[in-house]
């Protein structure tokens, strides 16, 4: 099994943050993960994308055309659209949606100005609930990389993937499928997981 | 974790303990890894006031016997390279690290290109024996990173690690067991520690292999000198011309022994493929997913992944005349194919991509078995 993500967005969006939330979940999913980074010389605005190969038997390369793309903007889901495989799914935040994207309802997250910041985490939650991450697996990995931050944007009662997509909602791509309880605590090889000390390391430093 | 990570990693693991550079896409995530950790390692980390500057005081830390490295990208390197000279005639070990972009100039500063290899191997005046390494992905650039510390502090000779905003950005899922502490080479302390003592040490010791004990400043009883300019066997200014030619002969010396430190890489794939894809740096690691997709499809397919760059080997089976050898990699002229080729290797085509985009397998595979190369 092998799948692939992209994210897009303006400079400045969350783009990276989005990405890097949803590949490590998926590393911690068992899976193994690839992702690279697309962007501009630019600190705002422009076009990137963050682009994640997941499979539960190597990845090292990406797709031409990936199975999910989420845009953060109305101009990126242009740029990005094309880069959609057949069967798969378009994803876009409020605002940023162009022809075939499915909009998740955010709530307050999309609605409230002062809740706005918090999109990009929503749209992770979004992009994670389709490839079939948990949700545990999510939040605990929003408390550790956010420790410092609002307690707000690590609230655990109102997960904006419960609202978008559904935690256990089955999805016409496949994905429903993709997290396997089997293969839970088993890296790719089918061998007992070891947590790797580098994340404890770069936690702790 | 990312490429970046992956060198900064390597370098703690290679025995690192000091680091000046000054920022550039995409290396900069090296010293800030390195900076960040620092409280844990010990590693000293510098952000010099440029590249000049961070250059020459990593090859001021390695004169004090301290393994010491910088890195950087194209245009910081350009800087860097007569401190690469430095390093080279007063014989003081050094790891550049040089991340690609593309070039020239400040091109591209944010997308990826291998277009520093010929740059790197002939880079900074004058002639002197050097390492050039090219992490294919990020487990490799742990090993390799290591490696490059060794063999660098052996030979008291520059090694030369090329990653690419490829590498260095992207994020990889790395196998625990990469991180297994291997034994230190001792080998590579055996030169530093021999033969310490009084004045008359001999730095520059005219040796059989060509490799002299390093010593360091401020050895307790021992006077070590180091002179960028040519240099009797204690390292006093010299200009008696026969010692010139004999320091240069001393120098080269090692050159053979560094060869021996590279084995050929091996034929991975069907061995009895007539096609062989070979890729250096990240292009090997797409040469083997293009490889891997092509058999898939049933058609024989074989792949070479170069990340020891030079001294170069070349496997016996890509000097075959009846196998197809095409070379992928991330730049206009094929610099790669160019070395081959004055290796003996009759490249029957170069795939090279060079608009700022890594390559992608899928495409790839379709235009190897469309024949359309």
């Amino acid at each position: 099994m092998k799948k692939s993500v992209l994210i897009c967005g303006q400079a400045g969006q969350g783009v990276q943050t989005i990405g890097y939330l949803l590949a490590k979940a998926l590393m911690r999913e068992r899976f193994e993960a690839f992702a690279w980074q697309d962007f501009q010389s630019r600190i705002r605005g422009g076009e990137s994308s963050f682009r994640i190969v997941f499979s539960d038997d190597g990845a090292l390369s990406l797709p031409v055309l990936f199975d999910i793309i989420v845009s953060l903007d109305k101009r990126n889901s242009e740029v990005y659209r094309p880069l959609l495989a057949k069967g798969g799914l378009f994803v876009a935040a409020p605002g940023a949606e162009t022809g075939d994207a499915k909009v998740p309802d955010l709530g307050d997250f999309a609605a409230d100005a002062s809740k706005k910041k918090f999109l990009n985490t929503a749209m992770a939650a979004s992009a994670a609930a389709l490839t079939g991450v948990s949700a545990d697996v999510l939040e605990n990995l929003i408390s550790e990389e956010f420790a410092d931050k609002d307690k707000e944007v690590v609230n655990p009662t109102s997960p904006p993937s419960a609202r978008a997509f559904g935690r256990r909602r089955k999805f016409p791509n496949g994905f429903h499928q993709t997290t396997n309880p089997a293969r839970r605590g088993k890296n790719a090889r089918g061998q007992n997981h070891r947590r790797r000390t580098f994340h404890q390391m770069k936690k702790n430093s | 974790m990312t490429g970046n990570e992956a060198v900064a990693l390597g370098s703690i693991a290679g025995g690192c303990r000091f680091i000046a550079a000054y920022p550039m896409t995409p290396s900069t995530g090296i010293i800030t890894y390195l900076a960040s950790t620092s409280k844990r390692t010990g590693i000293t980390a510098i952000q010099a006031e440029d590249e000049i500057a961070a250059v020459n005081m990593a090859v001021g830390a390695s004169y004090t016997g301290e393994r010491a490295m910088t890195a950087t990208s194209g245009g910081g390197f350009s800087l860097m390279v007569e401190g690469i000279s430095l390093a080279a005639m007063t014989e003081l070990p050094l790891v550049v690290v040089l991340g690609q972009r593309p070039g020239p100039a400040t091109g591209l500063p944010t997308r990826t290109e291998q277009g520093e290899l010929l740059f790197a191997l002939h880079c900074a005046h004058g002639e002197f024996p050097r390492f050039i390494f090219a992490p294919t992905d990020a487990a490799s650039a742990f090993r390799v990173m290591r490696q490059a510390f060794d063999l660098s502090w052996k030979y008291r000779a520059p090694s030369i690690v090329l990653t690419d905003q490829y590498l260095a950005d992207s994020y990889w899922t790395v196998p625990a067991d990469t991180f297994a502490i291997l034994p230190a080479d001792e080998s590579a302390n055996k030169a530093a520690t021999a033969h310490l003592g009084g004045l008359g040490f001999k730095t520059y010791a005219l040796t059989s292999d060509g490799i002299s004990p390093q010593g360091s400043l401020g050895s307790e009883n021992t006077l070590v000198i180091c002179d960028s300019d040519e240099h009797d066997e204690h390292g006093h200014l010299t200009e008696d011309l026969p010692t010139r030619a004999a320091m240069a002969e001393k120098r080269w010396r090692k050159f053979p022994l560094m060869e021996k430190e590279f084995a050929p890489p091996e034929i991975e794939g069907d061995k009895t493929s007539e096609a062989i894809l070979v890729g250096w740096g990240t292009s090997a690691t797409i040469a083997g997913e293009t490889s891997k997709i092509l058999s898939a499809k049933g058609l024989k397919s074989a792949f070479v992944k170069y990340e020891k760059i030079w001294p170069l080997a070349v496997n016996p089976a890509l000097l075959d005349k009846r196998k197809k050898i095409v070379v992928i990699e991330n730049n206009f002229t094929g610099q790669f194919a160019r070395l081959l080729a004055e290796m003996g290797v009759r490249v029957s085509a170069k795939i090279n991509r060079f608009d700022g985009l890594p390559f992608f397998p899928e495409e790839l595979a379709q235009k190897i078995s469309a024949g359309n190369l």
